[in-house]
């Protein structure tokens, strides 16, 4: 049941809806692209992609119009494009901004086929994807000459015990997805390379401490090296996990200089997140981790004047970008989490039938105008 | 560490009447009383460090030798905040010589 011809608005679909501990980026892209078409005056529908029936995107009011459950990255790439065109027959979806790091690798495959069908993403390539990753993450210094801490993977507890000289303790051991650790000592060294190796598979990473002050940076790459637009802040609070629970804009010239310089040598295309600590010992900056999509406080982007997923959705339709307003320093955000009431009838839809419209009532009317089916 | 493109350091702080301090280039903000905040806003304005213990002489109406040991302890607190610095002074010294306007 596709909307009247004539009357179609932009359909952009969001992933990222979960929130356990930590909310996926979601809720706030979506914020944030509602907000840009509603500055520029244009209508926007948001189609909600989940992996789990429980996510809390799909429930919130004023978030998705529709909402759909996806298959998972690791049921194929045939099961995701399938599931995909099948909403995409629905919905005639306009762009596609995936959130999530596991998704990522899926949709920069496919990207041509999803343009073909007239799906638009602005992604970045699988090599740049693959660059950054934690296992390969010092070849950024060896290609492109970025700042990171020195490190190392490993492969087994000798080659950890081995590198103590190179790197002295302590030292960061880093799972190649997710989590890292400090150790201290040999013994604790030891402790978490079998707990991350077990959990995620080697290399495991080995990282140089660098001491300092950490600044997150919410940028956009036009693809060739330039910076469509980046905003830096501090973390105001965290969790017990380290994720911003709060956060402020900040202006050092020097952090600006050191994201366009990254961003040249990278040619990043799409948005992603610069982790950059300021070192106590030099006063420089070293690039700690870049994640490859939107990250959860994105939307302090918006409260700061410079809407980068509106930003993100204008560039993968191919549209042309004035330059964008500087971003506000000292505007801050300080995230809450709360119980909101959730409708029976979306739950049962999502479980049933794996998806729901909220506007479909609407829709009929709509067709009913323009003397649509009847049955 | 300078300010944003066109100020010096000291410059770009933003400090309130109450003594609520924003430094843009780190995010970190304070709460100065109202003795600190007399005396950020006398450097702010171009005063330098050996001049500012006659000022809290005068306007706090104590003697000059503890308003020196206020002023020392204050810029020493500075340094530790990474407000004061070799450079920032310089840039400070500068600015007072071209005859800036205070902010």
């Amino acid at each position: 049941m596709k909307p009247p011809a004539g009357r179609k608005p932009l359909t952009v679909a969001v992933t990222g809806l979960n929130a356990t501990d930590s909310p996926g980026p979601g809720v706030p892209v979506i914020r944030a692209v509602r907000d840009g078409a509603a500055a520029a005056g244009r209508e926007v529908r948001i189609v909600g992609l989940a992996y789990e029936p429980l996510d809390p995107g799909l429930y919130m009011p004023g978030i998705v119009d529709s909402g759909y459950l996806m298959p998972f990255p690791s049921q194929g790439d045939e099961a995701v494009l399938g599931r995909l065109a099948a909403i995409h027959e629905e919905e005639s979806i306009d762009v596609l901004v995936p959130t999530l790091d596991s998704e990522l690798p899926a949709f920069i495959k496919m990207e041509a086929e999803l343009r073909g069908m007239g799906i638009h993403t602005f992604l970045p390539t699988n090599e740049q994807l693959r660059l950054r990753s934690k296992a390969r993450f010092n070849a950024l210094a060896e290609l492109h000459a970025i700042r990171v801490p020195r490190g190392r993977t490993v492969t087994d507890v000798g080659e950890l015990h081995a590198l103590h000289t190179e790197l002295p303790y302590p030292i960061y051991i880093k799972g190649q997805f997710y989590e890292a650790y400090l150790a201290r000592t040999p013994y604790e060294a030891e402790a978490y390379f079998h707990k991350l190796a077990a959990k995620w598979g080697l290399p495991v990473i080995v990282q140089e401490v660098v001491d300092g002050d950490e600044y997150d940076v919410v940028a956009v790459g036009d693809g060739h090296g330039g910076l469509t637009g980046a905003v830096p802040m501090r973390k105001l609070q965290l969790t017990d996990k380290g994720k911003a629970w709060g956060g402020v804009t900040v202006a050092d010239p020097q952090l600006d200089a050191f994201v366009k310089d990254t961003m040249a040598r990278l040619a990043w295309r799409g948005p992603c997140e610069f982790e950059v600590m300021r070192s106590k010992r030099d006063g420089l900056h070293y690039l700690l981790e870049v994640n490859p999509r939107f990250p959860a406080w994105c939307y302090l982007s918006v409260g700061a004047g410079q809407n980068l997923p509106w930003a993100v959705v204008q560039l993968a339709l191919g549209e042309e970008l004035g330059a964008l307003p500087p971003y506000r320093v000292g505007t801050m955000f300080l995230r809450h989490s709360f119980d909101q009431i959730c409708s029976m009838e979306d739950y049962a839809a999502i479980t049933t039938v794996g998806g729901f419209r909220r506007d479909a009532a609407a829709v009929a009317d709509a067709k009913a105008q323009v003397g649509g089916d009847r049955s | 560490m300078s300010g944003p493109e066109g100020t010096s350091r000291l410059q770009s702080l933003a400090l309130s009447e109450k003594g609520f301090l924003f430094d843009p280039a780190t995010g970190q903000t304070y709460s100065l009383n109202s003795t600190a905040t007399y005396l950020l806003k006398s450097l702010i304005g171009g005063v330098s460090p050996d001049a500012l213990s006659p000022l809290v002489s005068a306007r706090f109406d104590v003697d000059v030798e503890t308003a020196g040991r206020d002023a020392e302890q204050f810029m020493l607190q500075l340094r530790d905040m990474g407000l004061w610095d070799d450079r920032i002074e310089s840039e400070q010294k500068a600015a007072a010589a071209a005859g800036e306007p205070t902010p």
